[in-house]
């Protein structure tokens, strides 16, 4: 140690997820409890998009880049040159993010739901939150967030306003296209014909649940309790009609974040 | 991704030579008279050797005579995306020259699509004359699909004793069961050296390799897989593995071959997709993998009828094809590869326009794992890696991949 040197500790951990659609950081401190947190569009700047949302969440807690000790990333755009020391898949940071959440309660084995913006992962974990098997949606992105952001964002209502429409469905009205283009000539249909609103809406929710469902029965896990992650996580008319599978649905806080929150705690873990 | 070694073996090199030879070899074969036999799948193909004719795979005339475009969307009105990769790959031969004078049209009706296309597309070339199709009992185990399809298998005999003007002997067939056989085991060999933590050969090599006898001479394909056998021994000796250690061993599978090939030898793409992820493919099941050749020929002496004895091996002993139901020997090969190289997960494939491959992943996903306790990740696919969702797809695999690494560590984290 020389004369003047600055000591800087380094008790902070990262992870950033880069998605699709948003990406987010968590960033942990050395008792691995949450000290911030950020979500930001991800954009078509990749690069950019995770530089900002890491140097956004560091600023807001007052911390400098020094002082993170390792920062993992995982989501679509895992590889980003800047921080690509550790990578996780988003898989195993989703087991790992509801593990964490799970800390201080009895380990059991976990079904688990995450919808994102593009993809719908079903994993299953075991105790120990060691993931034992998954099946993700295949090559169409129905039942995905987009699926309902892009009706939302057609017929401008928000989708916080979707869902709370959706509870107020009288009549149960069927859309069977599982394509995100030609469910909008079905939505149309319905609407012309004299449906309301919030029917056509509740109608939306179910058939992106039937398309759910069916990719977490492929994974032959019977249970009565399915925690529920990802940014759908966050719309509770989803998370009603699922307890028409599940007696409990378990949404974490910040259940958009668990991605996030399980690449920081393999950045902890990584590091010690 | 993960770096794969890059050390090609010269041995797989060489088949680079091979194949750019192959065309000349064709056009000289078919000036002297020979006549070549182009077909897409489970031909038996031995008849037609033994008949001193030639037998290409449609796909590999279509790469050899560099026709790189399909022309599916052009023949019909529409449709054509639709169709697997292999179909639209395999589409139009002989509608762009030059090509061999002497070519006839084979072909097993084992795919519905493929079959009827083809028979469509060549009605409209009368200079190939009418393709022949092989049929083949969806079910094999009844004792009248079993004389029907020796029956036919005579008739591809007559067919190509008719379009060479030479006799299948039996002495030719017994021959040819020999040299087939030979080629198993050398396969076999490879796939055996590949167990343990020492992989000698990479699976996308191992795969390349398989398929040159598809559009090679047999005689001198077998003498170049012996070259990679011999090499790969040595590198075995040595201890030079081609993935890292820490690599899950896997089993790439696919209830048919679709991959499309680009005119030049190259490690095949589907399988090289899944090592960039970090898995160590250290077998393959596709139609032409451990289910074919760990299957031999029964060897008679003096075999009085091996025209029945090749019909029992294709009906009763390999036929790894979803297209028959029950699939069962096809699964069993597959259980038998992962208990004796000790693999520690299975990546299946499927392409998304065939549902018919589609329907048996459940099933096989839920057999592996009640007899061998190892997972399967199931991938449906374009066929065409080029036109892959990667992001996805990636994603997946090196989940997959990460989860057969951490199945191997005590419980914790």
């Amino acid at each position: 140690m020389m004369k003047g040197d600055v000591i800087i500790n380094r008790n902070y951990f990262a992870g950033v997820d880069i998605g699709s659609t948003a990406t987010k950081c968590v960033v942990f401190d050395s008792n691995g409890i949450i000290a911030g947190k950020t979500i930001i569009p991800t954009g078509t700047n990749i690069n950019k998009a995770c530089s900002d949302v890491v140097s956004i969440c560091l600023g807001s807690m007052n911390v400098s880049l020094d002082q993170v000790k390792s920062i993992v990333t995982t989501g679509y755009g895992r590889y980003i040159p800047t921080y690509s020391k550790i990578i996780l898949p988003e898989i195993q940071a989703i087991a790992k993010g509801v593990k964490w959440n799970d800390v201080g309660k009895k380990p059991i084995p976990k079904l688990i739901l995450d919808i994102g913006g593009h993809d719908t992962k079903a994993l299953v974990v075991d105790e120990n939150g060691n993931l034992m098997k998954f099946v993700t949606n295949e090559r169409c992105a129905a039942g995905t967030g987009k699926f309902v952001e892009n009706i939302a964002l057609i017929y401008g209502y928000s989708l916080e306003k979707m869902a709370e429409l959706s509870f107020q469905s009288t009549k149960e009205c069927k859309l069977e296209s599982h394509c995100g283009i030609f469910i909008e000539s079905e939505i149309s249909r319905l609407l012309f014909s004299g449906c309301k609103t919030e029917n056509v809406f509740a109608a939306l929710f179910l058939n992106m649940i039937k398309r759910v469902m069916s990719i977490v029965f492929k994974l032959d896990y019977p249970t009565n309790t399915l925690y529920f992650t990802g940014g759908v996580s966050r719309n509770p008319y989803v998370v009603k009609l699922l307890h028409n599978y599940f007696e409990e649905v378990v949404v974490p806080e910040d259940s958009q974040l668990t991605c996030a929150i399980g690449a920081a705690d393999h950045a902890q873990y990584k590091a010690n | 991704m993960v770096e794969v070694n890059k050390s090609n073996l010269q041995s797989v090199e060489e088949f680079k030579q091979m194949f750019k030879d192959r065309r000349q070899e064709l056009l000289d074969f078919s000036d002297q008279g020979g006549m070549i036999f182009c077909y897409n799948c489970m031909l038996p193909k031995l008849i037609v050797g033994a008949s001193g004719g030639q037998v290409v795979k449609l796909l590999g005339m279509m790469n050899i005579f560099g026709y790189n475009k399909s022309i599916i969307d052009e023949y019909l009105s529409q449709g054509g995306e639709e169709f697997c990769t292999l179909i639209k790959d395999t589409f139009g031969i002989g509608l762009k020259k030059p090509y061999p004078k002497k070519m006839r049209v084979t072909d097993t009706a084992t795919c519905a699509a493929l079959t009827k296309l083809m028979s469509m597309m060549y009605m409209e070339m009368p200079e190939f004359g009418i393709p022949f199709i092989l049929n083949i009992p969806k079910r094999g185990e009844r004792e009248l699909d079993q004389k029907f399809w020796y029956q036919e298998l005579h008739r591809l005999k007559d067919f190509c004793e008719e379009n060479t003007g030479q006799k299948v002997t039996n002495e030719k067939l017994i021959a040819g069961i020999k040299q087939e056989n030979i080629k198993k085991n050398l396969m076999k060999e490879l796939d055996l050296l590949r167990k343990g933590d020492v992989i000698p050969i990479k699976g996308s090599e191992c795969v390349m390799v398989n398929q040159q006898q598809n559009w090679l001479k047999f005689d001198k394909y077998i003498a170049q897989v012996e070259k990679v056998v011999k090499e790969v021994r040595e590198r075995k000796q040595k201890g030079i593995s081609d993935y890292a250690p820490d690599a899950p061993r896997v089993l790439a599978t696919d209830p048919c071959f679709f991959e499309p090939f680009r005119g030049e030898v190259e490690p095949y793409r589907c399988v090289k997709f899944l090592e960039d992820c970090g898995a160590a493919v250290a077998a393959e099941d596709f139609c032409c993998g451990v289910g074919e050749h760990w299957s031999n020929i029964e060897e008679k002496v003096n075999d009085p009828d091996p025209m029945a004895t090749i019909a029992d091996y294709y009906l009763n002993v390999v036929v790894p094809c979803p297209f028959q139901t029950p699939n069962t020997r096809r699964l069993k090969k597959c259980i038998q590869a992962i208990k004796e190289l000790e693999l520690e997960g299975v990546i299946y494939m499927s392409t998304h326009a065939c549902k018919v491959a589609a329907a048996e992943a459940r099933k096989f996903e839920r057999a592996i794992e009640k007899e061998t306790g190892v997972p399967t990740l199931y991938i449906e696919r374009l066929g065409n890696p080029d036109k892959e969702l990667i992001g996805q797809l990636q994603m997946r695999v090196e989940s997959f991949v990460t989860m057969l690494k951490d199945r191997r560590k005590p419980k914790n984290h």
